[in-house]
Order: structure tokens, then C-alpha cells, then sequence
């Protein structure tokens, strides 16, 4: 029989087995006594003889078993069960330990998961740690820009690193009322991609195609004549498009593939659908083939193209990115006129994504650790008490010459047994917390942090969060496997037996192991309830901080006017005159104002030296007449904008109070020039409003602010004033804009609370995760106290007892034992105080000073934590200080 | 050193049971019995080591086993010798005569 079916048949037929061997056993009995009874004995002193001759039949069966194959796995099997009956034996232990761990192994599952989903693979592609992004940079600033269509095409033919390329361009395009489900002309997110795009990211549809090569223009040679890119914006009438676009706008439809899509002026035929994983760029709605005329292919001047590559495996990034600057100072030299110092950059995809959700994740992460610690602490400490209690049944085991290594054994086994369900149980809570966390993103974050929509809890994380699990459920046993097998403990059983029993005060060994457990505890609790503390308050601080404008009751949507319906400013001007007239005659509207915002500028003052490179820009608006009352920005000088700042009129601009602390310190800016980069006109400053603070930092943010009718913006946002809730609104606002222009799609209409809540939500979801992490810890570190106090409260008993019959009064053994556990829970809180502190420091610099130091949240944390200290030492003390004298000298 | 003379020991019991099963088979009292009186009353083989034995040999494939009647018409566990196992005992006493010639050389020559 080979080995393998051997092993199956022993572990299979263990039964058999064991009675097959039970039955030679006695066969053996059998067969001596009859032979001693043919020597002449008694049936009876035969019978005994024989099982004298036998020796120890356990024993016995332990060394066959011991040699048949899956020994290993079989012993296993037993230590496992064997540790599954002490677990039932001690239920209440059992749970306590086992929801412990779980709770510390399941915010780490979550965290894990997190990391996984949104930092290691936010994107479902295969070979994602090959795919790079490729950008231009130039001289003039350090940022990345997009990539001309011909130097693509140059790095895309000249490079040995890269398997392949791809070009993307995003774009909107409306989707005309005719095909919406709504009857309202929609606005949805469009790539223009190239035909290899799919191929690069390997990802197929799984239903229908994605495009084919002269559906797109990559491969060279293909003839591109007679195609007026102008009015066609894609080169064949086909369309890729999303599972959500497929989902919501198609319904689902079955037959989708094959029917047609009006977007913007053309009609296309939908060839494929993608994954529900698939959507990049994200949030992309519908993908469309990027068809470049030659003049486009041509073009070194119009920089609107994302490039993606895959690597050749075994290339580096680095080489890539050696050799792509190569090009790029190649191409410098060739095409001086439009190429002058310009480079190349990689970026790969990973890196990409968000670095404050990265750096989010990683404190939350930091934090499980945190709350496994605390778990860990909890269930050594139980073990330990586990161990003190079952003392003197290891003491007579070893006395009766059980091994050391079998009850060492013995003990692994069984907290094997609660790492193994503490996982499970672990996985499973924090699968749930996942869905529950990834459920409270709004959808409007999806496109800002790629992976969060697929969140999920990853076989790589549960698997690495069952093993942790067990891991640490052995190390949590490592004070207790000292405790009972440590060179004290061992060389001596008898003298364990006849200690047992005896008074072991606070200052016995093993007493001394969990006060410093205890303390540690403490220290961990006060730590997470900190950053818990702090985390929430940030939260409640970017909800509710003064940010220059008031939010309450404001509606905001956009608006993007094509160019090819909105071709002159005054078209422009006239659309927002009559829809903000349309908006502000509504019979529950305060006020209406549009805003647009412009490139960042620096500013010159009239009469000073131009600004250096590098010097603080300042944000730059063009907004409407009623903007700074509907936003209720106060005018801190001057006037508002009127209707009269037309284009005929001087250029006007309006200030906030930071530029003119920077500017103006001592004197009033009004009636003074000042010039922007980039733009020869003179603006003369008429008014000083107040700063708009950053959401995050809360910093003043310098702005400048010109007419809306001098700068007139295709795209632009609605702001409506409202009473009440500016929601009840969101239908008739709707239709002001389409009275105007029934083609014309609004978009991203919401209340400006509702903004400023997705804006915050990440920090948002990351205070609901460390509350969790606080209150976990509230419970834990109680516990944990209550748990040792009344260990040696019941150790003291009999001592107790001596000192009330002696006269000692309730209330001094009351002192007595509070003092005792209070002094743990004191140590364990000065030390987390000083952690804390650190750990505060530390979040504040990796968040971007987003935490503040907020000491209310120490000092509130630190009583409440106390408080709780003092609740489970004093129930146990209380207890204590209630022994009947009797009863005490009694007890054992 | 002990971890060696134990697994001589051991390889010296599995030739002996080896050896006493290449006329017939035999359950575990009469492999014990036969191999005391072929010993001449050297080796008295226990229980507590003849089980782990056998079932050793049988798990290499050496022995097979089966239930049977014995002379005495009780109920027992036979052994007998595998193809593999009178190769195995071929091998062994080969082993073993090498070993005992060169025991025979080293005290011999310490002497």
C-alpha cells in the first residue's frame, strides 16, 4: 500500500483502527491466560499474570500509535479535541477569551482588507504592478502634464521597456433626452481610448467586444483620410460601455449590445459591456475609440492625452523611466520649437492612487494593531488566571510523571483551539464591519479613491488574519506556559502542591506578570481612546468650523456648456443671465448666483517688482452679482459686484482679507491695480471680502474674485439660497435650466452640507472605525482590571477574613483593595498618557495637521477610562469588604 | 550514545520478528514466545514493544495481518512475511553480519 492511502486509511478508519487494536490487545490477554492456565494456574490468577505481562496498555497503544503513518497529524488531531473539551469545560473563559481575540482579529481583518483593496490593488488588472502612467513635465513647473499626441506617438515607437501603450482622454458628453431614461438631457463621464487600451489592462468584456484596431488609429499606416474629426468626436460610431451605465441607464437590458446611443452630436452602437470591476479612468460611463486626424497625430502643441504602458516583465520602473527621458531628450533635440525642456515622467499606476487615503488606512491599520494588542493582553491574562487555577492539577500531573512537553502541549493545543475559532469569528465580524464601512461611502467618493467600490474582505487578508489569530493566541499563552512549566514551577511539583492553597499577595510572581498586564492594558486603552477621541473630533471640526460661507440651506449645481452651441462670450453670458434670473424668481428661493473657478494666478501689485516664480498663488473665481450674499461671504470693503461690471466697462476685481494682509498691510487696497501672470489687462480692486478656509487645514485661503460678465466661463456651478432644505428645490431649479436650454444637462446638484459630508466622509468613515477601536477598548481594559482584582480578592480571602475578625472595618478593606487595583490602573493611565500624547503628535504629522491637538479630548478620555478602572476594581473590593469573617477562615 | 543503541535495539527486534515469521505465520504471544526460545532465553520481548514493532513492519509493508484462530481456538491477530519484508530480511542480515564482523574486528583488535 503506498504511503498516501495509508496515511488516508489511518486517518479515515481511525475507529477500526483503535478497535482493531483494542481487540489484539485483549487477544493477547486471552492467549497468555490460556497458556498459564495449561501451566497449571487458577483461570483468575492466570487472568492477572497475563495483564501484569501486558504492562501499560495505554502506554502500549500510544507507541503503535505513535509509529503509524499520520501520527503527527492524527496527535494533533487529539491535542485539538482534547483542548476543544477543557474550552467546554470552562465556558465562561472559553467566550470571554475567544470574543476578545476575535474583536482585536477582526479590526485588523477589516484593516488588512483595507490596505489590500485600496493601497495594494485598487484596480482589478492582472499585471497592475506593470501598468505605468506617462506624463510630460516641463521647466516651468515640477507637476506632471498630459502628453501631446505626437510625442506618444514617438515614446510609443522608440520604446524597448514597454510592452505596449495606450492613450486616454476623458471627456463629458451629454447624453441626449431622447435615449435618458429620464427624458432630461444627462451628462456622462466618456474616455476616448485607444484601441490597445483594453488589451493593456487586460480586460475583456464578458459581453460583446471591445474595440478593434482601425476602430481606433494606433496602428500605423491606416488610412485616415476623408475623416473630419471636427464633427465626428470618435471614429467609428462604437461605444464599450460601463456594468453601472449598463445597470442603471440600460436597465439592465439583455439585448443592450447592438442598440444605439445618442452622445452629444452622434449616434453610436454599443459593442460591449464591461466587468462591475472595471471602471477606469474611474467612473468612466462609457468608453469610445480615440480617432486623431493626422494633423492631431501631428500636434506637439494640444497636451490632453493620459498615456498608460505595461511593462515588459523583468523591466524595472526605473529603466522604463530612464529610457522614456532617453526619448524625451531625443525628441528635445529634434523638435527645439515645441519640445524645448520637456521631459518625461512615470508614475505607475499603484502609486496613483490617493496618498491621504493611503496615509488614512495606515492609521487605521496602526490603530488594530493597537486594539490586537489590547485583545492579546486580555486573553493572556486570563490564561494566566487559567493557569493559576489549574495549578495543582498540572502539579499532580507532573507529579505523576506526565511529561512537560505533553502539557505544554496540552495548553498550546487548547489556546490553538481559541486562536483558530477568534479567527474565524474575527474574519466574519470584520467582514461585516467592512460592508458596513464601504456601504457609508458616498458613491461620489468612488472616483476619488480607486478600489473603495470593491472593497471587500480578500481570502489573502482573512487567511493572514485567521493565521495572526492563532499566532497570537500562542503568544498570549506564553506567560502562562512560564508560569507552569518556568524553572520555579517545574523542579519541584511537591513543592507547587504544597503551596497551593497558600495567601499569594500582590507581590507573589505571578501576580506580578498581570499587574503588569494590567498596566499595559490600561495604557493601550487610554491610547486608542485617545486617538478615537481625537479622530472624532477632527471630524466634528471639518463638519462644523467657520469656513467662510455658510452651507446650511445652499443648493449647488453645475453646468457645462458645449462649445459647439456656446461659441461667443456673450452666448455664455446670456445662458447664466436668464437662468440665474429664471432661478432667483423662484417662489422659495432667497437668492441665485453662479461661480466659476479659474487657474490659480499670482498676483502684481501696481507699482511693486513682477512675483517670482514659486511665490503664493491665489485662487481665482469669476462670479456673478449676487454670489458673496448668496454664499454669505461678508464684504469686509468696498462694494459688490453690480450689473453695471460689464465687458465694456473697467476690469474690476474683489479681493479676500488674506491678500490684502499680504499685499496692503498698512493701507486700503481699494482703488489700486493689480495684474495676474500670464494676463497683460490691469484689474482695479473695488471690494475686500472675507477668506474661504481650506476644508482640511482650516487655512485662509487668498482669493481673487472677478465679474462674472467681464469672465465669462462656459462651466460653471449654481449656487441657490434656499429657506428650508434646498433639496425641495432640486426640480424646479432643474427646469429653470432646461427653459433655457432644453439640450443643456445639469449636473452634481446637491446641498452644499451634502458636499461638504462626501468631502469629509473619508475622515468621517475613519472616526466611526477608531470609535469602534475606543469602545472595544473601553470594554477590554475594565475587564481586564475587574478581572485581576477579583482574582486577588478571592487569593485574599482568607487573609481578609483574618483581618475583619482582628477588627480591621469594611471601609479599610475597601481601601485596601481599591488602592490596590487603583494603583495598576494609575501606573497603566500615566504611561498611556505619555504614549498618547506621542501617538496624537504623530497623526497630526502623517494627516497633514488635519488632527489637532485637542487637550479637552485627553483630559475627557483619560476620566472617562478612569472611571471605568474604578467601577471593576471597586465591585470586586466592595465584594471583599462584604466577607463574613466565618466563612473566610473556612474558605481554602 | 542512547539514540543510536536504541535504534540498534529496535533494528535487532525487527530482524528477530522478521526472522521468526519466515516459516509461518504467527500472532504476537507466539512471535514473542519463538523468539525467546530461538534466543535461547536472551531477549524476552514485552508487549510494550512487540506492538509498536509489528505495527511498524506492517505500516513499511514488511508484514501483512489478519484475523485467525489460534491452536487453541481463541480469536487472534496473525502476522505474516510480505514479498517486500523477505527482501527486507535478505538485507537485514546482511546488515547484521556486517555489523557483528566488525564488532568481532574492533573488540578484537582493542583487545
Amino acid at each position: 500500500m503506498p504511503p498516501l492511502s495509508k496515511l488516508l486509511r489511518n486517518l479515515i478508519h481511525r475507529q477500526a483502527i483503535e478497535q482493531d487494536l483494542d481487540q489484539e490487545l485483549r487477544s493477547y490477554v486471552d492467549l497468555v491466560t490460556a497458556e498459564k492456565v495449561q501451566a497449571g494456574l487458577t483461570e483468575q490468577a492466570a487472568r492477572r499474570a497475563a495483564l501484569i505481562e501486558l504492562g501499560g496498555v495505554e502506554q502500549t497503544k500510544e507507541n503503535v500509535r505513535g509509529v503509524k503513518a499520520g501520527a503527527l497529524l492524527w496527535q494533533l488531531w487529539v491535542d485539538l479535541s482534547h483542548g476543544v473539551r477543557i474550552l467546554r469545560r470552562n465556558p465562561g473563559f472559553a467566550v470571554v477569551a475567544i470574543f476578545s481575540l476575535a474583536l482585536g482579529i477582526g479590526v485588523n481583518s477589516t484593516a488588512f482588507s483595507t490596505v489590500f483593496s485600496l493601497v495594494l490593488h485598487p484596480f482589478p488588472f492582472p499585471h497592475m504592478d506593470r501598468i505605468m502612467t506617462l506624463w510630460e513635465t516641463t521647466s516651468k513647473s515640477a507637476s506632471r502634464e498630459a502628453v501631446s499626441a505626437a510625442n506618444y506617438f514617438d515614446w510609443k515607437n522608440e520604446t524597448r521597456s514597454f510592452e505596449s501603450m495606450a492613450a486616454v482622454r476623458e471627456l463629458n458628453i451629454t447624453m441626449n433626452p431622447t435615449t435618458t431614461r429620464s427624458g432630461e438631457p444627462e451628462r456622462i463621464q466618456a474616455a476616448q481610448v485607444s484601441a490597445g487600451f483594453f488589451h493593456l489592462l487586460d480586460m475583456a468584456p464578458p459581453a460583446g467586444r471591445t474595440f478593434f484596431d482601425n476602430e481606433g488609429f494606433d496602428n500605423e499606416g491606416f488610412d485616415n483620410e476623408g475623416f473630419d474629426n471636427e464633427t465626428q468626436p470618435g471614429r467609428d460610431g462604437v461605444v464599450v460601455v460601463s456594468f453601472s451605465f449598463w445597470k442603471t441607464r440600460l436597465a439592465s437590458a439583455p439585448d443592450a449590445i447592438g442598440r444605439t446611443l445618442v452622445l452629444g452630436p452622434r449616434t453610436y452602437s454599443i459593442v460591449g459591456v464591461m466587468p462591475e470591476s472595471f471602471s477606469y479612468p474611474a467612473e468612466t460611463d462609457v468608453w469610445l475609440p480615440l480617432a486623431l486626424t493626422p494633423s492631431d497625430r501631428n500636434d506637439r502643441t494640444t497636451h490632453d492625452l493620459m498615456v498608460l504602458g505595461r511593462l515588459k516583465p523583468g523591466v524595472t520602473p526605473v529603466a522604463a523611466s530612464d529610457e522614456v527621458q532617453a526619448i524625451a531628450g531625443r525628441l528635445q533635440a529634434r523638435y527645439p520649437g515645441t519640445n524645448n525642456s520637456r521631459g518625461a515622467r512615470l508614475i505607475s499606476l499603484v502609486d496613483e492612487a490617493d496618498p491621504m487615503t493611503t496615509r488614512f488606512v495606515l492609521v487605521l491599520l496602526c490603530a488594530a494593531q493597537f486594539v490586537l494588542l489590547l485583545a492579546g493582553a486580555n486573553v493572556a491574562n486570563l490564561l494566566l488566571a487559567q493557569a493559576t487555577a489549574r495549578q495543582k492539577e498540572i502539579a499532580i500531573r507532573s507529579a505523576l510523571g506526565g511529561g512537560r512537553a505533553r502539557i505544554a502541549r496540552q495548553l498550546l493545543a487548547e489556546v490553538a483551539v481559541v486562536g483558530i475559532l477568534a479567527g474565524c469569528l474575527g474574519v466574519a465580524l470584520g467582514a461585516w464591519n467592512l460592508e458596513h464601512f464601504r456601504a457609508a461611502v458616498p458613491p461620489q467618493i468612488y472616483r476619488y479613491v480607486p478600489g473603495i467600490k470593491m472593497m471587500r474582505m480578500d481570502r489573502a487578508s482573512a487567511l493572514l488574519s485567521i493565521a495572526l489569530s492563532i499566532a497570537g493566541a500562542l503568544v498570549c499563552s506564553l506567560p502562562a506556559l512560564y508560569q507552569l512549566l518556568g524553572r520555579r514551577a517545574s523542579t519541584n511539583p511537591g513543592e507547587t502542591l504544597k503551596e497551593f492553597g497558600r495567601v499569594s499577595g500582590i507581590g507573589s510572581p505571578r501576580s506580578r506578570l498581570r499587574s503588569i498586564i494590567v498596566i499595559a492594558e490600561s495604557a493601550l486603552a487610554l491610547l486608542l481612546l485617545v486617538g478615537a477621541g481625537l479622530m472624532v473630533q477632527t471630524f466634528r471640526t471639518l463638519l462644523s468650523f467657520d469656513k467662510g460661507f455658510d452651507p446650511s440651506n445652499l443648493m449647488t449645481m453645475q453646468v457645462a456648456l458645449p462649445e459647439s452651441r456656446y461659441q461667443t462670450p456673450e452666448q455664455t453670458r446670456t445662458f447664466y443671465a436668464r437662468v440665474l434670473g429664471g432661478l432667483s424668481n423662484l417662489p422659495d428661493a432667497s437668492r441665485a448666483a453662479a461661480s466659476s473657478s479659474l487657474p490659480p494666478r499670482t498676483i502684481r501689485v501696481e507699482g511693486r517688482p513682477r512675483p517670482l516664480p514659486g511665490e503664493p498663488q491665489v485662487e481665482m473665481s469669476s462670479v456673478s452679482p449676487g454670489y458673496f450674499e448668496t454664499m454669505k461671504i461678508p464684504l469686509r470693503q468696498g462694494r459688490h459686484f453690480t450689473d453695471s461690471d460689464s465687458p465694456d466697462s473697467q476690469p474690476v476685481v474683489i479681493v479676500s482679507q488674506s491678500v490684502v494682509n499680504r499685499n496692503w498691510p498698512q493701507t486700503s487696497p481699494l482703488g489700486r491695480s493689480i495684474q495676474f501672470d500670464g494676463d497683460p489687462a490691469w484689474y482695479t480692486v473695488v471690494g475686500v471680502c472675507g477668506d474661504l478656509k481650506e476644508w482640511f487645514t482650516r487655512e485662509p485661503q487668498p482669493a481673487a474674485y472677478r465679474p462674472f460678465a467681464q469672465s465669462p466661463q462656459r462651466h460653471a456651478s449654481l449656487l441657490l439660497r434656499t429657506p428650508g432644505n434646498p433639496l425641495n428645490l432640486a426640480d424646479s431649479a432643474r427646469r429653470q435650466v432646461y427653459q433655457v436650454d432644453p439640450a443643456q444637462p445639469v449636473f452634481n446638484l446637491d446641498s452644499m452640507e451634502n458636499v461638504i459630508a462626501q468631502v469629509t466622509s473619508g475622515v468621517g468613515a475613519a472616526a466611526n472605525m477608531m470609535t469602534i477601536y475606543g469602545l472595544i477598548a473601553l470594554l477590554l481594559a475594565p475587564a481586564g482590571i475587574y478581572s485581576l482584582s477579583s482574582y486577588l480578592m478571592a487569593q485574599r480571602t482568607h487573609e481578609i477574613g483574618i483581618r475583619i475578625a482582628l477588627g480591621a472595618g469594611r471601609e479599610s478593606i475597601l481601601k485596601l483593595s481599591l488602592l490596590q487595583s487603583g494603583r495598576l490602573a494609575g501606573a497603566g493611565l500615566a504611561i498611556g498618557l505619555v504614549a498618547a500624547i506621542l501617538l496624537g503628535r504623530w497623526m497630526s504629522s502623517v494627516l497633514d495637521s488635519i488632527v489637532l491637538l485637542d487637550w479637552t479630548t485627553f483630559a475627557g478620555v483619560t476620566l472617562l477610562l478612569a472611571a471605568c478602572a474604578f467601577v471593576a476594581g471597586y465591585v470586586p473590593a466592595h465584594r471583599a469588604a462584604r466577607i463574613d469573617p466565618m466563612e473566610a477562615l473556612r474558605h481554602e | 550514545m542512547p539514540s543510536q543503541k536504541t535504534d540498534l535495539l529496535q533494528g535487532t527486534l525487527d530482524l528477530l520478528i522478521l526472522r521468526t515469521l519466515t516459516l509461518q505465520k504467527d500472532h504476537g504471544v507466539g512471535i514473542a514466545r519463538r523468539i525467546h526460545q530461538i534466543t535461547k532465553g536472551t531477549f524476552e520481548v514485552k508487549p510494550g514493544s512487540l506492538f509498536p514493532a509489528l505495527h511498524r513492519l506492517e505500516e513499511r509493508g514488511w508484514l501483512d495481518s489478519e484475523w485467525g484462530e489460534s491452536e487453541n481456538r481463541r480469536r487472534a491477530k496473525f502476522y505474516e512475511l510480505t514479498a517486500a519484508g523477505r527482501r527486507q530480511l535478505e538485507t537485514e542480515m546482511h546488515n547484521w553480519q556486517r555489523v557483528q564482523s566488525a564488532m568481532a574486528w574492533a573488540i578484537e583488535a582493542t583487545s
